[in-house]
């Protein structure tokens, strides 16, 4: 009898040591998902933008994954289409540290397919990226130094800043008004987008003293939030850039999802054009789709 | 025995991939199969101001990689690479040394076959594979899981594939155990004399066995290398972890040196009745180490953004030649410790300069006659190494024309205590896109320094290439 009890004991004390290693010691209970803002009468230029980033990093939703499909056609007429798959986890709500970690695989044209970039992003604005780099050809993960915010995003008119690391506080914020918005022929789709919306008219100027634009008129969506349309001016206040944005709401919640960008070069008259699609939030997407050995599995 | 397995493993794959061939036509396979190839041009003009420029490396190379999802936790990939390098052909002075090895893959030509597994804690790889350790770039310190074919010397990361297990559990998040049971086995490929890419050491070796052949010398040249078997398994173990974004790594491998040991033995009176043996050995090799990496963020702006990376090793009982320059003596056994400590930072915008800061330290366990004049030997040259090396390595990198036009410059410079070695190299290249799929590059390689010293000893082999590369 005594061995039985033993034999039992034994047992469960392997199972229990062993679901303890299993099991996720980090994973922790998803707490009730914060409401997607709108705007409302009287809101300051400060609410309106905090509520457009949060719809940029989609920070009301647990998790998204897309198919991206990025034209570029550059002033010499080069033309340039990668495609690619991005995942993405928020864990703001569950981390005191990190903001949410992003997975980029491209998967066409050959000469980058399989090349993999793993990000994390922070809370603390000040504090940079950790960016990982799978090279397939190397086989090998590459810890990279973050590029800088005024740099190009993948070779294309947006600069990182613009996709990935400007954030709230950033810039200072004025409401210039309400005003419609006059609709915006895009070449791409050959469609125009917006005509006569109505929306906020926010100006943005940046806090660091030199940078790449002096200010930015930022409309958005008077019923959303969403930011549809921006002007970049230079130190000369003429206007060198301009980035549409066209959004998808998804039920059951109305998410605003980016679906389509596009960022023109006044100067150079190149455009670069980020579609998504396939589009799924809220899957549950475990975090270890954000780690070095999902990084890893890219075999191209 | 390991032989059978390995056959087995290849049938296996051909005969599933045979299968679902047919299958692949099906609109319902779409998206399970993956193909993807390349081919590419890689010429290399060894460039010589006396007029005797000539070409020392006409490849064109085909590659074709298959993927095929059986389930989303099933995946088999194989991928092949077929060349052929013409200068064997074409260059007299080269004719001698067109082993099927250089001028064209051999039994090379399957670089990957595996099957993985992968689950959300679990993912295993079977198969002819690589496996990548490290943090730093062109050096190997921990990079020791595959040999090296250094059929071209200026070829960045030309491993030799073996067939291996590997093993990869996270028993928690941004944490791995990685576990490589490697039964395969293959020496480091080391290109014989009068190849474009011969090392020092295999030209003082062949000079020295022609000038012994007329003497009437009886030389033999036997081999001792781990047979591929189970009781000659390779294990390596790998512990990644990531905390607070600082991520280090220990790393174990217990196996054998890819790189061979020279046991020279002499009997006889003289040089006409002499027997010379030189047996090379592959011994057995622990190596124990760790790595980190770190992207820092500071107010200070020097500071904010730079990654700094390291590397260390610890080689146990390796075993290496000593002598005198050009000459071995004999077999020292040594504790290395090899290490590199490197940053990465942003300038201006768009300007990435990746430093390196690398040491090779050689404790020798017993004495080899240092009071005699004998000195350690470093195996590429068969020169005298110093107990400590010291190689600087510099890379700046930018990029122009939406990315299109990428021009680099990479600078090796070694040196010993006395800082008499003066070795170095300075690659520049010029990366440009063409269209999506097609790629031209042009570059050089300019070597310098002491015959004896690792890119001195091509001091006479400056080159300028190009490449050309379509990917479908």
């Amino acid at each position: 009898m005594n061995r039985l009890i033993r034999c039992f004991c034994l047992t469960v004390g392997v199972l229990v040591v062993g679901l303890s290693i299993l099991v996720n010691p980090w994973a922790v209970s998803q707490e009730a998902l914060p409401e997607v803002p709108r705007p409302y009468a009287g809101i300051t230029a400060d609410e309106l933008i905090k509520m457009w980033f949060a719809i940029k990093y989609t920070t009301f939703a647990e998790d998204i994954q897309l198919e991206g499909d990025y034209h570029l056609i550059a002033e010499d007429g080069f033309r340039r289409n990668w495609k690619f798959l991005r995942s993405r986890i928020l864990l703001n709500r569950e981390s005191e540290e990190i903001d949410y970690k992003d997975m980029i695989v491209i998967t066409a044209p050959s000469q980058v397919k399989g090349m993999g970039i793993l990000t994390w992003t922070y809370l603390d604005p000040k504090r940079k990226q950790d960016v990982w780099l799978w090279i397939p050809s190397l086989k090998k993960v590459r810890r990279c130094s973050p590029s800088d915010a005024e740099d190009t995003f993948i070779g294309s008119d947006f600069t990182n800043d613009e996709v990935s690391t400007r954030r709230y506080g950033d810039e200072t914020y004025k409401l210039l008004g309400e005003k419609k918005f006059p609709g915006y022929y895009l070449d791409f789709t050959k469609k125009t987008y917006y005509k006569d919306l109505d929306c906020y008219l926010v100006e943005a100027r940046p806090k660091k003293a030199r940078w790449y634009y002096s200010r930015r008129i930022v409309w958005l969506d008077k019923e959303t939030g969403a930011n549809i349309f921006e002007e970049m001016y230079d130190q000369t206040d003429r206007k060198f850039k301009t980035i549409l944005r066209h959004y998808q709401y998804y039920t059951p919640r109305k998410y605003p999802i980016q679906i389509l960008l596009e960022c023109k070069n006044l100067r150079t008259g190149s455009s670069s054009t980020i579609i998504s699609s396939e589009i799924e939030l809220d899957q549950g997407l475990s975090r270890e789709l954000f780690t070095q050995k999902e990084l890893m599995r890219s075999r191209w | 025995m390991y032989g059978i397995y390995k056959k087995i493993l290849l049938a296996v794959l051909m005969l599933v991939f045979t299968a679902n061939s047919a299958l692949a036509l099906d609109p319902m396979m779409e998206g399970r199969l993956n193909i993807s190839g390349h081919v590419a041009d890689r010429t290399y003009t060894k460039v010589d101001v006396d007029g005797k420029s000539h070409l020392m490396k006409f490849e064109n190379r085909f590659g074709l990689g298959i993927e095929y999802k059986v389930a989303d936790c099933l995946v088999l990939f194989a991928r092949g690479l077929y060349y052929y390098n013409a200068v064997y052909d074409l260059q007299n002075r080269y004719k001698n040394t067109r082993g099927l090895d250089l001028r064209q893959p051999g039994d090379e030509w399957l670089r990957e076959a595996y099957v993985d597994y992968l689950s959300e804690k679990l993912d295993m790889r079977l198969g002819k594979q690589f496996v990548v350790w490290g943090a730093v770039d062109g050096v190997k310190i921990l990079d020791k899981i595959n040999p090296i074919n250094y059929r071209d010397w200026v070829l960045e990361d030309e491993r030799l594939p073996l067939w291996m297990w590997k093993i990869e559990y996270s028993p928690m998040v941004d944490a791995t155990i990685q576990v490589l049971i490697i039964p395969d086995y293959a020496p480091n490929f080391i290109p014989p004399a009068g190849s474009p890419w011969a090392m020092r050491s295999s030209d003082i070796g062949a000079a020295g066995l022609a000038a012994l052949a007329p003497l009437g010398t009886v030389i033999t040249l036997p081999t001792d290398k781990p047979r591929k078997s189970v009781e000659n398994t390779k294990v390596a173990l790998r512990w990644l972890n990531v905390i607070n974004g600082f991520e280090y790594t220990i790393n174990y491998f217990h196996g054998y040196n890819y790189a061979k040991t020279a046991y020279v033995t002499t009997t006889g009176p003289s040089p006409i009745f002499l027997t010379l043996d030189i047996l090379d050995r592959y011994e057995k090799l622990d190596i124990v180490g760790c790595s980190f990496t770190k992207t820092l963020s500071s107010s200070s702006e020097l500071i904010d953004g730079l990654t700094v990376r390291g590397e260390f090793a610890h080689l146990n009982n390796n075993k290496i030649n000593f002598g005198r320059d050009r000459t071995i003596m004999g077999v020292v056994n040594t504790n290395d410790y090899n290490y590199c400590l490197g940053l990465d930072k942003y300038f201006w915008i768009k300007w990435l300069f990746s430093f390196q800061f690398i040491q090779y330290i050689t404790d020798p366990r017993s004495d080899y006659g240092e009071a005699a004049g004998n000195v350690l030997l470093f195996g590429p040259t068969r020169g005298p190494l110093d107990k400590i090396e010291t190689i600087l390595t510099l890379k700046i990198s930018t990029h122009f024309m939406h990315q299109r036009l990428k021009p680099e410059v990479l600078v090796i410079y070694g040196h010993d205590n006395d800082w008499d070695d003066n070795d170095w190299r300075i690659s520049p290249r010029f990366s440009f896109e063409v269209t999506d799929s097609l790629k031209f590059i042009l570059g050089g390689h300019i070597f310098s320094g002491e015959t004896s010293t690792l890119n001195g000893q091509f001091n006479d082999r400056d080159i300028v290439f190009t490449e050309i590369n379509y990917g479908f």
